[in-house]
């Protein structure tokens, strides 16, 4: 019986070695597969986030247009006289005995300039 | 038994399930791995998808960078009569598009009803902000209607319905500077002014991409596979100021308004560098709404409309035997009183004048004098002399429809022409080639070439043309040139013919000129008895000239209760004109009286 035993025990003991390469060539191939996922969602958001931003672009140049025109149309000299009548500040150029001429001659140059 | 048959079934079921899932997963492999085209291509097809955007068209600025011509953002609005008929809501749609739209709802409704079509236009070009309460989604538009009381109603989804890009051409200043700047049409074709002449520049180029929408029409980014940006078109800077502009325009409509002309048109040029700063014409037009103004209004007449000049002419023909030494200035000539016979034709001044200096002969504009100066000259030498001053030759402003004048040589003449030629008759100018003659005269004899391009620069400011001052000629010795400023001084003081030109602290050098309309061929030739072209050009200060401005006026003047024409002289008519326009430039260019530029202002004590 004991001798039964010690076979049976001595059958258990018999050790499977472990398939570490298939067990490296696994891990890598699931490393592998997982970071190509982990890059292509990576990539996918991206991506969203760079289209996001190109219609953010979008919308911002679009709105830098309407405001340019519209501030290009506001400053037009009809409007600005339009604005100048309706608030009435009566604005002319100066006469000329209301001009103060400020002159200043070049010591190497005969022109006057400005000041 | 039993049991090895049971084994047996089950055996074989087991079998069978498992060659039932070996054939699907082949399938799927070979369908994932080995696709066969007729199974790509429709999806593919749905797919794929290309889209080109536009490159904005360039702008159009003046010397300060202020805008004159740029493109705005504008859609196309369309419906999908098929999808609207399978997935929307074809009521709905006629009634809110309509009504947004201002549509005839019956017209919109027939439109719907055409459900073989796909892509139907309701609306070209609505501007951006006119479509703040649609917004756009992959397989329609939500829409924001209004309620009665002005409140917003619930958005509502319109399927089928599509905003389309379709910039426009807006010009903010709207008719300002018209004839210069031009338009582009519905294409974005540049079709007349600057906008044709430098299309090649302002146009954009389309971009191209190509990629893949998911189920829900949204691009998948990832799937970009070709991606090519538009390029936006180059800004084109001009030489021409809109404050000038503004106040050039003004003084010619209201010129033309006070003398009931026909039309008027004026320049303002800078002396030494040939930089138009001004170029008006009116009638004028508004560039938004180019189509609904008639084609004479749109004709830039400073450049575009050729005239006899009458006595401005005389400037550049005295200068002209002034620099050949025929006369002098202080040569007498005999007026005959105002009324002398050559070759069987009478020629008259409007004040007899007796002997009097050719200096007298520019102040009082006499034509008799100057004909017999003309006469002193010669045909040939006269020919040359104007010839010289580019009488006959486009100047080379580079706008579309500049005319050359008309200016026949000398074998072409008769006996008279001389003497008509001399007084501004029997020669087609335009009223730029007169500016530009004066400037030669203010400059010191050099022509320079009048410049309205300043530059062109590249979206990112990198410049790819620029203009430098030109010279084109000395038609005239600087001696001669300082001479004759002196002598058109005289014009604008007291006795001569240009006084209404003065401006206030300046000294103005300058030449009236009026002169008799061509009667067309087909009304019998020759000359019209009462309609005149006026015109003043001239140029200050006189001691060192920056600006030279022309002013000319088509068939003004106003008939008395006897019939006599009356107000038509371009001292009378244009005078006012330029000195306005003058007195404006003066100041705002900060000219001193001197020709420096200087000054502060203060209110007056």
């Amino acid at each position: 019986m004991a001798a039964t035993r010690k076979k049976k025990k001595k059958k258990n003991h018999v050790q499977v070695p472990f398939p570490i390469l298939l067990a490296n060539v696994l891990v890598l191939v699931a490393v592998m597969g997982l970071s190509y996922m982990g890059l292509s969602s990576r990539c996918d958001a991206l991506g969203k986030e760079i289209k996001q931003k190109e219609a953010t672009l979008a919308t911002g140049q679009k709105r830098l247009v309407n405001e340019q025109d519209r501030w290009s149309y506001i400053t037009s000299p009809a409007n600005l006289q339009r604005a100048i009548k309706k608030h009435r500040l009566n604005m002319v150029m100066p006469r000329e005995n209301q001009i103060v001429r400020v002159r200043y001659q070049m010591a190497d140059s005969k022109d006057y300039v400005g000041l | 038994m039993a049991e090895v048959r049971n084994k047996g079934r089950i055996a074989l079921l087991a079998v069978s399930i498992l060659l039932v899932f070996a054939g699907i997963a082949t399938r799927l492999v070979f369908l994932h791995l080995y696709p066969a085209d007729w199974v790509l291509e429709p999806i593919k097809k749905g797919r794929t998808f290309q889209w080109k955007p536009i490159g904005q068209r360039g702008r159009i600025v003046d010397r300060n960078g202020e805008i004159l011509a740029m493109d705005l953002a504008a859609y196309h609005v369309f419906v999908d009569p098929k999808y609207i008929a399978e997935h929307g809501d074809a009521e709905a749609v006629c009634r809110y598009l309509a009504e947004e739209f201002r549509l005839s709802p019956a017209e919109l409704e027939a439109k719907l009803r055409n459900t073989t079509r796909q892509y139907v236009r309701i609306k070209k070009h609505v501007p951006g902000h006119q479509l703040k309460r649609f917004e756009r989604k992959a397989f329609g538009v939500i829409y924001t209607p209004v309620a009665a009381g002005g409140e917003d109603e619930t958005p509502i989804y319109l399927r089928g319905v599509g905003l389309e890009e379709a910039p426009i051409r807006n010009y903010p200043k709207g008719p300002l500077m018209a004839h210069v700047v031009g338009f582009a049409n519905a294409e974005g074709v540049g079709s007349a002014g600057v906008e044709q002449r430098m299309n090649e520049y302002l146009r954009g180029k389309e971009g191209l991409r190509v990629s893949q929408r998911d189920g829900r029409r949204r691009e998948i980014y990832s799937t970009r596979t070709i991606d090519i940006d538009p390029e936006d078109g180059a800004n084109v800077e001009l030489t021409l100021d809109q404050q000038i502009q503004y106040v050039t325009e003004n003084a010619i409509e209201k010129m033309c308004r006070d003398f009931h002309a026909k039309a008027g048109w004026a320049i303002v040029q800078r002396v030494r560098t040939g930089e138009i700063l001004a170029m008006a014409s009116f009638p004028t037009y508004d560039l938004n709404r180019y189509g609904k103004a008639p084609a004479e209004w749109r004709r830039n007449r400073a450049i575009a409309f050729n005239y006899e000049p009458g006595s401005t002419m005389k400037a550049g023909v005295i200068a002209a035997a002034l620099d050949h030494q025929i006369v002098t200035e202080t040569d007498m000539v005999d007026c005959e009183n105002g009324y002398w016979v050559y070759g069987g034709k009478a020629l008259r001044d409007s004040h007899g004048e007796g002997e009097i200096s050719v200096a007298d002969v520019i102040k009082f504009s006499s034509n008799i004098g100057t004909a017999k100066i003309a006469l002193q000259m010669g045909n040939q030498l006269l020919y040359d002399s104007l010839k010289k001053f580019h009488f006959g030759t486009r100047l080379g402003l580079g706008l579309p429809g500049e005319e050359a004048g008309i200016f026949y040589s000398p074998k072409h003449w008769s006996k008279i022409s001389i003497t008509r030629i001399g007084m501004g008759h029997e020669i087609g100018v335009t009223a730029l080639q007169v500016v530009s003659m004066m400037s030669a005269i203010a400059f010191n004899g050099v022509q320079m070439k009048p410049m309205l391009i300043k530059r062109v620069t590249a979206p990112d400011g990198t410049v790819l043309l620029e203009y430098e001052p030109e010279k084109l000629g000395s038609p005239i010795r600087p001696a001669t040139a300082r001479r004759m400023q002196k002598l058109l001084a005289r014009v604008t003081e007291k006795g001569g013919t240009g006084t209404k030109a003065r401006v206030e602290g300046y000294s103005v050098a300058g030449k009236t000129g009026t002169a008799q309309k061509i009667k067309p061929a087909a009304e019998g030739g020759g000359y019209y008895a009462k309609n005149f072209i006026s015109s003043f050009v001239g140029f200050l200060p006189v001691e060192n000239p920056e600006i030279c401005i022309i002013v000319v006026a088509d068939d003004p003047g106003e008939y008395t209760e006897s019939g006599r024409k009356i107000k038509y002289y371009g001292g009378t008519v244009c005078g006012p004109t330029f000195r306005e326009i003058a007195e404006f430039a003066v100041r705002y260019l900060r000219i001193s009286p001197e020709g420096s530029r200087v000054y502060v202002a203060r209110p007056e004590s």
